[in-house]
């Protein structure tokens, strides 16, 4: 199935008063990858909802090859031709991944049945023929890491054969030659005539991808063009509405100081963990690095005390038992979680109450809440960061990802940790929020917060931490120190072939 | 930096290969065959008349056969997420109907029957509407057409008695190929569920019982999955209701109320997680025989009768601790 081409036009949708899409256009010719970028609350995943049907718009209307789209819904834009690779996913985990990759056009037998076997050997099939035969079909999707369901996600939209096909931050959990298999099946659909719509926020991806662009800001489009014509730079400004300098902060000039905060030694939490030594100083940025699931998480979560382990932690000279994250708060270690959502966030308070959740004992008098205490409390934290809500009594729900980000930061940064965790902190969030978190980290180190942070992009651990260590197999498998910190150089720690064959 | 060709296997692709292929987190749905079987050894050690004795068998499983059905349809809702209350208003107003209106003889029974199954489904289309079309919670609004139609199971029959049709009475009883009645209808219910297992309705309902926004996404049509739901949950009960009629031989306006714990306790005891997503309906109606199986141990073993609610508690409490303790375990 191929179409011509692709037309959005005056697309409009608000959620309760709050326009996400003011009025968006969007065209996309046949065998072209039409990248579609934006910050965080820019509209395009309501856009995506919309084009997949999941979202009814208030008005205007989505054509295909000229073909006006007659009804919103999400087998109207199947039937149209229209195939989603979700960011959050649209696999169900208790259903096996033959069931989600054929879901609506599974092989059916007699009475409704549907043959599992048949079924099964048909995904295995469709998933070799994909080059993702390392997922087997019979499990439950559950069990897949979340690489391994982006993969699925991916494979799932092109199954259907579609003549658009919309791939929403496809890249976040992938490993690099993931990656490059992803764009090697986007190119290929291209070329067959294919219509791809492409989201991310990794703007070297959009460059080397696609062949036109759109920009998002507010619920409008307000730029579009050939890649080529469009500079870095260029796509920024259009992004934010506003120049900028640059997204990292300046390297600090004076070296941290000596001070010993954290002395981490033989760190365990087998299998995940197995001894990890270090040291953090004062005012320091330490990055930890390396492939996905190498006992980061262990890592992090071991030091905030929410998994047991064994080894020893000395925290300004005390020697700390990590045993609940309540001790690990206690000695002045905060963790940024990976999942706002899940972790990070009570989704149904208000913006004031998520921040002063983390710091109740500080401003509570006999077990009640001191209001003019809070209020000091709360202003802040606020005073450091940009949130964009109506009032503090908003529920957090409500907010941008970036935004939520944000209070999750103020919370962190009200309970004034000496050593604060980031775990990938700024994973899907756009560029404004990034510059505006990596400010803020410089601005903690300057006050004597140590800051130990894991991020699955390279560049941010080349350009924030002072230190970077490399886990391989839940062990330190580098110390990168100044000059050292190199894209490549972490990348070829992190593979582990070593520094000799990866430099290129 | 450049990716070497070997780095592109299936295995560098995708990461490591899972340790174990049979998921642990399946064991929970098959504790209440555990269950059953160790009571059963116990009374067949201890009493074994009270299970082989004659006509034993059929007489337990006429008991199993109402609470079988009822399990049957609540299994379906709680993998939505969702639980129908109301089924025992359902099977109350059955029972006042037939106990009084509908008691003709032979064949004109039928379609008598046919009606109170179609209200059963009328019932039981109303709750999903209402759970499909609001935000009110299942519970809620099971919870409120349960005391409806206890409502109106009363209004139909003030007290407990009436008259029951000698032929529905006739029907229920007796052998086939001398087997029991009750036991071929429970045989039936899981070749039923074997087919149900394999379409395409129930991977639906599972995923809205995962997660209902994503199985927005992949394109299940969730509020029409819903209403099946609950519509054959109600038609299940009304047919709880005319086997329930027929055994006791008289109508009772509430008395399908000791139904409602009762099939939840099976369901979870047969391992159904009550927060969606994962369930099979043989589990519960094993965990209604393990429910019903309490009674007669505490019989066997010559206690008085009220330690069968302490034991269909505590039992309760094992397999809900259970249950939740491999839950987390699977899903770390």
């Amino acid at each position: 199935m191929t179409a011509t081409s692709l037309e959005i036009s005056g697309l409009r949708k608000s959620f309760g008063g709050v326009e996400a899409l003011r009025g968006a256009n969007l065209t996309a010719l046949g065998g072209e990858t039409h990248a579609l970028i934006g910050e965080n609350g820019a509209g395009k995943s309501t856009l995506v909802k919309v084009l997949s049907g999941a979202v009814r718009p208030d008005s205007g209307e989505i054509s295909l090859g000229g073909q006006r789209l007659a009804a919103f819904s999400p087998l109207a834009a199947r039937e149209a031709g229209i195939a989603t690779a979700f960011q959050e996913l649209s696999l169900i985990p208790d259903l096996t991944v033959a069931s989600n990759l054929l879901y609506g056009i599974e092989p059916k037998v007699r009475a409704g049945r549907i043959d599992r076997r048949a079924l099964r050997q048909q995904a295995t099939t469709l998933l070799e023929a994909l080059g993702a035969d390392g997922i087997d079909a019979g499990r439950p999707v559950r069990e897949l890491s979340l690489g391994q369901r982006q993969i699925l996600e991916v494979c799932k939209a092109l199954t259907r054969e579609p003549s658009v096909l919309i791939l929403d931050e496809p890249t976040s959990a992938l490993l690099p030659e993931q990656v490059q298999w992803l764009f090697g099946k986007v190119r290929a659909f291209a070329a067959a005539g294919g219509i791809a719509l492409f989201i991310s926020h990794r703007l070297e991806e959009i460059e080397s991808l696609s062949d036109r662009v759109t920009v998002l800001r507010g619920g409008v489009d307000v730029g579009s063009g050939p890649i080529a014509e469009m500079a870095e730079a260029r796509l920024v400004e259009l992004m934010l509405g506003r120049p900028v300098d640059r997204v990292f902060p300046e390297s600090p000039t004076e070296p941290a100081s000596e001070e010993v905060v954290c002395e981490i030694t033989d760190l365990s939490a087998p299998p995940r963990l197995r001894g990890v030594s270090m040291s953090i100083r004062r005012g320091e940025i330490v990055g930890v690095g390396g492939l996905q699931g190498q006992g980061q998480l262990a890592l992090f979560l071991s030091l905030f005390g929410a998994i047991r382990s064994s080894g020893k932690v000395v925290m300004l000279g005390k020697t700390v038992r990590l045993r609940h994250p309540r001790a690990a708060l206690d000695a002045g270690i905060a963790l940024i979680p990976e999942d706002r959502a899940s972790e990070g966030l009570c989704m149904t308070l208000s913006v004031r109450d998520n921040i002063s959740v983390g710091s109740l004992a500080r401003i509570s008098d006999w077990g009640f809440v001191n209001r003019a205490k809070e209020r000091k409390l709360i202003a802040f934290a606020v005073a450091q960061l940009n949130v964009v809500m109506r009032n503090l009594r908003q529920e957090v729900a409500a907010l941008s990802g970036g935004n939520q980000q944000k209070v999750i930061l103020g919370r962190v940064l009200a309970q004034r940790p000496s050593l604060l965790l980031m775990y990938d902190a700024t994973r899907g969030v756009d560029v404004g929020t990034k510059a505006e978190i990596y400010r803020l980290m410089r601005e903690q180190c300057e006050s004597g917060t140590s800051i130990l942070f894991y991020s699955t992009d390279v560049a941010e651990l080349v350009n924030m931490a002072d230190r970077v260590v490399v886990l391989h197999d839940g062990q330190i498998r580098a110390h990168l120190d100044g000059a050292e910190i190199t894209e490549s150089r972490i990348v070829a720690e992190s593979v582990g072939g070593g520094a000799s064959r990866h430099v290129s | 930096m450049s990716v070497s060709p070997g780095a592109l296997t299936p295995r560098g692709l995708m990461g490591r290969r899972p340790r174990l292929r049979v998921g642990v987190g399946d064991l929970p749905l098959l504790m209440a065959y555990v269950y059953v079987a160790a009571m059963t050894l116990v009374v067949l050690i201890v009493s074994p008349a009270l299970i082989d004795g004659p006509g034993a068998i059929g007489a337990n499983f006429s008991l199993v056969v109402p609470l079988a059905l009822v399990c049957f349809g609540q299994t379906l809702v709680m993998l939505t997420r969702g639980i129908d209350l109301s089924i025992g208003g359902v099977i109350s107003v059955g029972s006042a109907l037939l106990a009084t209106h509908l008691n003709a003889k032979g064949w004109t029974i039928l379609p008598e029957l046919l009606a109170i199954v179609v209200l059963g489904v009328l019932i039981g289309c109303v709750n999903g509407l209402v759970i499909a079309y609001t935000s009110i919670q299942p519970f809620i609004v099971t919870l409120a057409t349960w005391s409806i139609w206890d409502g109106v199971a009363f209004g139909v029959l003030p007290v407990e008695g009436g008259t029951v049709s000698q032929s529905l009475i006739n029907a229920t009883n007796g052998d086939i190929l001398g087997i029991p009645k009750s036991v071929w209808i429970v045989f039936v219910l899981l070749l039923i569920w074997r087919w149900v297992r394999s379409t395409r309705f129930l991977d639906d309902l599972v995923a809205i019982g995962s997660d209902e926004s994503r199985a927005r996404l992949l394109g299940v049509q969730i509020s029409k999955r819903k209403v099946q739901a609950y519509a054959a949950c109600g038609l299940l009960a009304a047919l709880a209701s005319i086997w329930v009629t027929a055994q006791t031989q008289s109508g009772s306006p509430d008395g399908g109320d000791q139904f409602i714990l009762a099939s939840v306790a099976a369901v979870v005891i047969g391992g159904t997680n009550i927060f969606g997503g994962k369930g099979s309906a043989a589990s519960s109606m094993m965990g209604a025989i393990a429910f019903l199986l309490i009674p007669i141990l505490v019989f066997a073993l010559n206690l008085t009768s009220f330690w069968g609610i302490f034991f269909q508690g505590l039992i309760l409490i094992i397999a809900v601790t259970f249950n939740s303790i491999i839950q987390t375990r699977s899903q770390r």
